[in-house]
């Protein structure tokens, strides 16, 4: 059995009288790009900074790759936030600066990191002179730093334009898929962690509400089948449509279809219904529930 | 102690010596030397009939390469260079936990014991450097204009450059210790400034408490951090050199970095 890349129990971390991370549970298996999710202030930066050691702990156990405390973290590449570099130094410079305080990496596995971010031949050039977006690569650079084996990415498309969002995003996908590397990437943006991620981790008020593969959450939400008609009467559609056994109108679809919920009923069986029912059916398309959905159905925020 | 701790140092020193503070430190030590050659000069010339006291100012001008090291040595250890010492140091800690560049090191297998000694290592480095740059333009300067010095003042002004040394690493040593509470560069100047100004007056408070003739009074004052940072001022003490400034000032070197160490390893990173 292999050892779990990421797994937190019972975290905890207090400030004054508020739980910022409250008994927090994660596991997260090698290979895994783990989407941590959560509205603003849920904890999920607390949550990252204890894990990275950053700041202390009230309670509870973070083991990586079966390991604890400084020797965990010498599988870890972390950026946390926007990340932050001296400014006169060159992209290069910063990156021998992490590389000679973690004690890892030489040239080649520097030149390595540019390369895999697409850097290179920007590298000697001061970071001041650096756009945004080459910052949040640089950062991402930073953390490949050592070859670790555990990429732990807080908000890494914060603040980036629609073009930078999407350069991260594939890269990111290219690192898990090319450098069969375990990402955890906490972000606001749904779409984003649904592109990316195989499982999620939804926080809110410090405590983990849902848990598991984005596929399994989605389908599990609700004995409800959601289904868009469209007809050729749509008129005579509402009109029928809500008297059929195990069949509700819940208002408009997609393309002016309308939006219905079956319960104990398969798309088929409503098919059958429709055209016993004397309605020309013209598409009958299942509802993919989103993880936005999803996501605002267990916090009840507001996605900022 | 982590294994590549000399790594460490060396990254360190690329962000000491670059940031404007070590930059300006080496440029007014460089600068120093030549100025009190100058003045040493320019007096020597002017002088010639002006007296003070009733003394010509010639004759108390000690011209010599003793001499234009001694003025470059209280120039040095005057206001603006252990400032830049204090603001380098600032900068290291405070300003790199205030913009979050400590936060990529942290975060990465290393002893934050080790992270903040490899930092006083690289602050000490640049005190060194100021020192000597302040002393070889300072002795080529003096030999070449007033000859070698053949007595034994030579030596002694030698170790009022080295004694300098440990009274910086007294100073970096305070200043590490107020940047580990404070993530404000000003901030930390002001509270070492105004520490100063307090122990400069429980000084002066104790030297009349000498004068009423409470005994002790001595041996505290030459424990206050303020007087073990003057200690380089031996070198041409009439008494000679006082052990209880090193003292004292070994004591505050161990006392504000273990605090630093203590406080540093502890505490919640942003």
């Amino acid at each position: 059995m292999t050892v779990p890349a990421l797994v937190t129990r019972g975290l905890t971390r207090r400030f004054g009288g508020r739980t910022a991370v409250d008994d927090l549970s994660i596991e997260v298996q090698e290979g895994d790009t783990y989407g941590f999710l959560g509205p603003n202030g849920a904890g999920k930066t607390t949550a990252i900074r204890c894990i990275l050691g950053l700041i202390k702990r009230d309670a509870g156990d973070v083991s990586i790759f079966g390991e604890s405390g400084l020797a965990a973290r010498r599988h870890v590449g972390a950026m946390v936030e926007t990340p932050a570099f001296h400014g006169w130094m060159s992209g290069r410079a910063n990156l021998d600066r992490a590389a000679a305080f973690a004690g890892v990496g030489g040239r080649e596995d520097i030149d390595r990191a540019l390369e895999l971010v697409g850097l290179k031949g920007r590298e000697e050039e001061a970071v001041s002179t650096y756009s945004l977006g080459m910052r949040q690569r640089l950062g991402i650079a930073r953390s490949l730093v050592g070859r670790p084996r555990l990429l732990i990415l807080d908000e890494p498309t914060n603040g980036l334009d629609p073009r930078g969002m999407k350069e991260v995003r594939d890269l990111l996908a290219r690192l898990a898929r090319t450098e069969k590397l375990t990402i955890f990437i906490s972000s606001h943006l749904l779409a984003e962690i649904e592109a990316l991620c195989s499982r999620v981790g939804i926080i809110e008020d410090g405590r983990m509400i849902a848990e598991g593969e984005v596929a399994d959450l989605l389908a599990g939400r609700s004995s409800v089948l959601e289904v868009d008609v469209g007809a050729t009467d749509m008129t005579a559609l509402a009109r029928i449509a809500p008297g059929l056994p195990g069949v509700a109108l819940l208002g408009d679809g997609a393309e002016g279809r309308l939006r219905l919920g079956l319960e104990g009923r398969t798309v088929p069986q409503l098919n059958r219904a429709l055209l016993e029912a004397g309605i020309d059916v013209e598409a009958l398309v299942p509802v993919q529930k989103s993880l936005e959905e999803l996501f605002l159905a267990l916090t009840r925020k507001e996605v900022t | 102690m982590v294994m590549h701790f000399p790594r460490m140092v060396v990254a360190e020193l690329q962000a000491v010596f670059g940031r404007w503070s070590g930059r300006a430190a080496l440029i007014l030590a460089l600068l120093i030397p030549f100025a009190a050659a100058g003045a040493k000069i320019g007096l020597e010339s002017q002088a010639t009939e002006a007296s003070f006291n009733g003394m010509p100012i010639q004759q108390m001008l000690d011209l010599s390469a003793v001499g234009v090291l001694d003025w470059s040595l209280t120039a040095r250890n005057a206001f603006l260079l252990p400032a830049l010492l204090v603001l380098a140091t600032a900068a290291s800690v405070s300003g790199e936990l205030r913009d979050n560049t400590l936060r990529a090191v942290l975060s990465r297998p290393v002893s934050r014991a080790s992270v903040l000694l490899a930092k006083l290592a690289a602050l000490s480095v640049l005190s060194l450097s100021t020192l000597g740059l302040s002393f070889l333009p300072g002795l080529i300067a003096g030999v070449s204009l007033y000859g070698m010095p053949e007595d034994a003042t030579f030596g002694a002004i030698g170790l009022g450059f080295a004694a300098s040394w440990l009274s910086d690493l007294g100073l970096v040593a305070m200043t590490l210790l107020i940047s580990v509470f404070l993530r404000n560069v000003g901030g930390v100047v002001v509270l070492l400034i105004l520490y100063l100004m307090i122990d400069k007056a429980v000084g002066l408070m104790l030297t009349g408490l000498g004068v009423l003739g409470v005994e002790g009074v001595a041996t505290m004052q030459a424990y206050l951090p303020g007087n073990a940072l003057a200690c380089w001022e031996g070198w041409n003490a009439a008494d000679g050199w006082d052990a209880s400034q090193f003292g004292g000032l070994a004591l505050l070197f161990l006392l504000t970095l273990g605090i630093s160490i203590i406080r540093f390893q502890r505490m919640d990173v942003p």
